[in-house]
């Protein structure tokens, strides 16, 4: 990875010396630093201002009863927090990483802006994962609760290259986990949060 | 503060597309104002420092499980003793840092991990000071990803952790290369000018 930095910022030439150096030790930082965590969707929301004791292993839980009480804006608020996209309409980006059979393969996934039914449009792109062999051979994007598929989001075909899907759920994202993909015919991630 | 209290800068969030309204405040700022109890400050400090306190809390308890919990009680600790911080004996950051620790240390204290079995040989991997080094270089990195825009993020995040050549991000953005090595110099100058302490 060290060696990679004149791929990953292009030709240098006019850089001067100085600001080549600095942008190199960037370089180093990161990738000693490593990634950072990605964040479940139950935690996107912090936890409640007046401080409260709860119990070890559950407090998720009960934060979630907590954020129940906020009736006027509980429904996704939480969720609209963490998105800075410089596209207005995306109020959050979620990035998923390969597990089991998925090779080599990455996925982002858009959230934007619920529309006035109350849905909250998506775009996927993936990259990498198997191509489809027939319409039949779809993967299958979930939200998954207490690690277990909950609720399905769509299904879609692979070609090559990146695949761009649009799709759209009703779901309150606050009850849920995280998000896989999985192949037909099979409950095993390929992709995973 | 109350519970009910915080449905109005939700809502306010919510109607400006879900930006924070604290934005342009500096860490020490933030911090003062959660000592006051601004619930606002709060919530803007939890999005600048939810993947550098988890990746702390990862990191110390090696438990994805504990870690959530940690972020939890870290958070919870920072609201707590905001009063007692004093902008003139460190930054923002570095002191939230200090909270953040203190209380994923205390969490697994009480509550340690079972030890199956004492390993036979000793551990030959990093000492404390150099893990302790490492922690706090991750700390300030991811803060400072936190404030990389969007599209600056997510390229940094596919090209240095997503395994992908910048030919790949590309073709995954869908934005030209040239696009791409733009974006990614100007992410690594201003995450330089945010790490000046670290470079030198």
């Amino acid at each position: 990875m060290k060696n990679r930095f004149d791929e990953l910022v292009g030709g240098l030439d006019d850089l001067d010396p100085a600001e080549r150096a600095r942008l190199q030790r960037v370089h180093e930082l990161l990738v000693e630093a490593g990634p950072p965590p990605e964040v479940p969707l139950d935690l996107l929301e912090p936890p409640a201002a007046e401080p409260v004791r709860l119990l070890p292993q559950r407090r998720r839980y009960a934060l979630a009863l907590i954020a129940a009480s906020l009736a006027s804006v509980a429904f996704g608020s939480g969720y609209l927090l963490g998105g800075r996209g410089d596209d207005s309409s995306v109020v959050r980006s979620i990035s998923m990483a390969s597990v089991g059979e998925g090779g080599a393969a990455v996925a982002s996934i858009e959230i934007r802006e619920q529309d006035g039914a109350g849905n909250w449009p998506m775009v996927m792109r993936v990259r990498g994962l198997r191509e489809s062999r027939s319409r039949d051979d779809y993967y299958e994007l979930w939200l998954t609760r207490n690690g277990e598929l909950a609720d399905s989001c769509g299904r879609f075909i692979v070609s090559g290259g990146v695949t761009e899907v649009a799709l759209s759920v009703p779901y309150g994202f606050k009850r849920y986990d995280g998000w896989v993909v999985t192949r037909r015919g099979s409950e095993e991630p390929v992709l995973s949060t | 503060m109350t519970i009910s209290g915080r449905s109005a800068p939700r809502a306010a969030a919510a109607e400006n597309g879900g930006r924070m309204p604290h934005p342009e405040l500096t860490d020490g700022e933030l911090v003062e104002r959660v000592g006051a109890g601004d619930r606002d400050a709060f919530d803007e400090l939890y999005r600048r420092y939810t993947r550098p306190v988890l990746g702390l809390a990862l990191r110390r308890l090696g438990d994805r499980g504990r870690a959530e919990d940690a972020l939890q009680e870290a958070f919870t600790a920072v609201w707590r003793s905001a009063r007692t911080y004093d902008p003139s004996r460190g930054a923002g950051g570095a002191w939230l840092y200090t909270v953040a620790r203190n209380a994923i240390v205390d969490g697994a204290r009480r509550r340690p991990e079972p030890v199956a079995a004492v390993p036979d040989q000793p551990d030959e991997g990093a000492g404390p000071p150099e893990r302790a080094e490492a922690a706090w270089l991750s700390w300030r990195v991811h803060r400072a990803i936190a404030d990389l825009p969007e599209h600056e993020r997510r390229l940094i995040e596919l090209a240095y952790w997503g395994g992908l050549s910048q030919s790949e991000v590309a073709q995954f953005l869908d934005v030209p290369l040239g696009t791409v090595k733009t974006r990614t110099r100007s992410a690594l100058a201003r995450l330089a000018d945010v790490l000046d302490g670290e470079l030198e």
